[in-house]
């Protein structure tokens, strides 16, 4: 019989209207829609939010949005980028390619990282823009960074990024294959934190932070990698996109999200996944899912999913477990259990103005907890139980 | 090929007669395939974008009354799926022998798409356009237009002559059914 995944046609053709109806809303009024269908036809809101997260997911990884036939032109050792020549290949991703590479004229003995992007025909002003910021990444100097030295275009304008070259282990790694007590991966992490909040205050979002793009190095520094690129990237990307579909924008803009680029479904916060703003909230969701990974070897979500589309929708609907709840050792559980699971909570909280506003409160309140000192993560539902018993008090006392 | 036979096929293909269908795909496979290998013969260092090559093939054949088209649309419709099969078949014989096989479609094709690993999973992915062509045939061709053959929205908006939101619109929504379909079987 036809059918496509768990559909048939009959089954289909029922939806498909329907489908048409769910992307034609925004977010918020999409979930009330669907939160009446649910009462009135229940299977089918069922099959409905299921094809919806699909979309979610579909758009976050940019499925089947470049044609295989796409000009493509593959980076090779000896070739000449700015500067400097490719050396070794260190790493493909989504984006693009990592290479070391070494300056050509032989001036400068450091060796680079460059970042080379997939993304082509960035339009001219685009490229501008984008140079206009990598510049302004590039005056940036943290000792938990890696530095972004320059950015330019190859000779077939794919854009590329000279880094800095960190040499070292990712964080998770790190700290699990030496077995580091829970106290030390704290202290370890909690630099980073500070960096993240050094970028904050400089108006720059990570937008990508997780522990492939955090490296221990053998000197035992955490440093984070590729910080504002994920802003670059996709600022090249909506640009090109508003150039092309420029005389029907208003129509597309009412037909769905932004393409939510540069993240990992992973460690994206609920806000990322739905393509709405990023702000330093974000990043401070990202961190809360870093610590909780680092404390107990496990993703919050890790227990109720196994699907990206799984993932993404326990990210957007559910509460994250108890970081304590997946820690083994019964003093280990009672370190982390309270005060920490309050911290992590509070930084994993789905509503962006319910976490800690940056990633300077965050690191605040870690540094509360080692010193033994109530943490404000907390100290907020304590006002709140506290308003509860004047309220049930005050109400009480008006019957009398 | 006969003018009329060809017409045959056409209208036997649109009255749900698979075997016409096919045959017309061979056709076409064919038509792509020679004018590309035509055209490389000619200028070997030629880049050919699927676009074009549908483009050339279409002014080559209505150029011979024998295998014209009725309509520009209506070639598109069957050829782009001809494009899909040529595009995978490419890729396969390019990793089967990594240099200089008989199939030399066209210098472009350097990387695999975004989300698509392998030659391997790229014969998936065209197997799931087909069972989304039995479900909805109209969202099968609009992944073959963009994805295939590289044409933006307004180009197969102008193509099948509907808005390119309705075309934007039906990629949301072959999208979620392929993901649904090679993640579901």
């Amino acid at each position: 019989m036809d059918r496509v995944g768990r559909f048939s046609a009959e089954r289909w053709k029922e939806i498909s209207p329907y489908l048409d109806q769910a992307l034609d809303l925004e977010a918020p009024a999409r979930e009330r829609w669907l939160d009446e269908l649910r009462s009135l036809k229940p299977r089918l809101a069922a099959d409905l939010s299921a094809l919806l997260a699909t979309h979610a997911a579909v758009d976050a990884a940019q499925f089947l949005e470049r044609s295989p036939l796409s000009p493509g032109v593959e980076p090779v050792a000896g070739q000449q980028f700015g500067a400097y020549t490719l050396e070794s290949l260190l790493g493909r991703g989504g984006m693009g390619s990592v290479w070391l590479a070494r300056r050509s004229d032989g001036h400068f003995e450091g060796k680079v990282a460059i970042k080379i992007l997939d993304h082509r025909g960035v339009a001219a002003q685009g490229a501008e823009q984008i140079r206009r910021e990598a510049s302004l990444l590039a005056r940036q100097s943290h000792a938990n960074i890696a530095r972004l030295f320059d950015a330019g275009f190859g000779a077939d304008g794919q854009p590329f990024l000279i880094l800095e070259f960190v040499e070292g282990i990712r964080i998770d790694e790190y700290c699990a294959s030496r077995a580091l007590s829970l106290g030390a991966r704290l202290a370890l992490v909690l630099p980073v934190i500070d960096a993240v909040a050094h970028a904050h205050a400089h108006g720059i979002v990570h937008r990508d932070l997780k522990p492939p793009n955090i490296l221990v190095t053998v000197d035992g520094v955490a440093k984070l990698l590729d910080f504002g690129v994920a802003s670059l990237i996709s600022k090249s990307a909506s640009l090109t996109a508003s150039a092309s579909i420029s005389k029907t924008a208003p129509l597309d803009a009412a037909l769905d999200v932004p393409p939510s680029l540069g993240m990992t479904p992973a460690f994206a916060a609920p806000e990322q996944i739905r393509g709405e703003p990023v702000t330093p909230a974000s990043d401070v969701y990202a961190l809360g899912v870093l610590l909780h990974l680092l404390m107990t070897n496990r993703h919050p979500f890790a227990s109720e999913t196994s699907t990206p589309t799984q993932l993404i929708r326990a990210v957007l609907t559910d509460d994250a477990s108890l970081a304590s709840e997946s820690v083994a050792a019964s003093s280990s559980k009672r370190w982390v259990s309270g005060d920490l699971d309050a911290v992590i909570g509070k930084a994993m909280q789905r509503e962006p103005e319910n976490r800690y506003a940056t990633a300077a409160a965050l690191a605040a309140d870690i540094r509360r907890f080692l010193a033994h000192r109530p943490v404000h993560a907390r100290s907020h539902s304590w006002i709140q139980r506290a308003a509860m018993l004047t309220r049930r008090l005050l109400l009480r006392a008006d019957r009398q | 090929m006969p003018d009329t036979d060809l017409n045959i096929l056409i209208r036997s293909s649109e009255n749900g007669d698979a075997k016409a269908r096919e045959e017309l795909f061979t056709v076409l496979y064919a038509e792509l395939h020679n004018l590309a290998q035509r055209q490389l013969r000619r200028n070997a260092s030629l880049t050919l974008s699927p676009t074009t090559l549908l483009h050339e093939t279409y002014l080559d054949m209505s150029s011979r009354a024998s295998v014209a088209f009725p309509d520009r649309a209506r070639f598109l419709a069957y050829a782009s799926r001809a494009m899909r099969g040529l595009i995978i078949d490419y890729f396969r014989s390019r990793s089967a022998q990594k240099r200089g096989g008989e199939f030399e479609l066209t210098v472009l094709p350097t990387e695999m798409p975004q989300g698509v690993e392998s030659d391997a999973e790229l014969q998936r992915l065209g197997e799931a356009v087909d069972a989304l062509a039995n479900i909805e045939p109209r969202l099968a061709q609009v992944v073959d237009l963009k994805f295939f053959c590289g044409m933006t929205f307004q180009e197969i908006g102008a193509a099948l002559g509907t808005s390119d939101r309705t075309v934007k619109r039906d990629w949301e929504k072959a999208r979620i059914l392929l993901q649904h379909e090679l993640t579901e079987t």
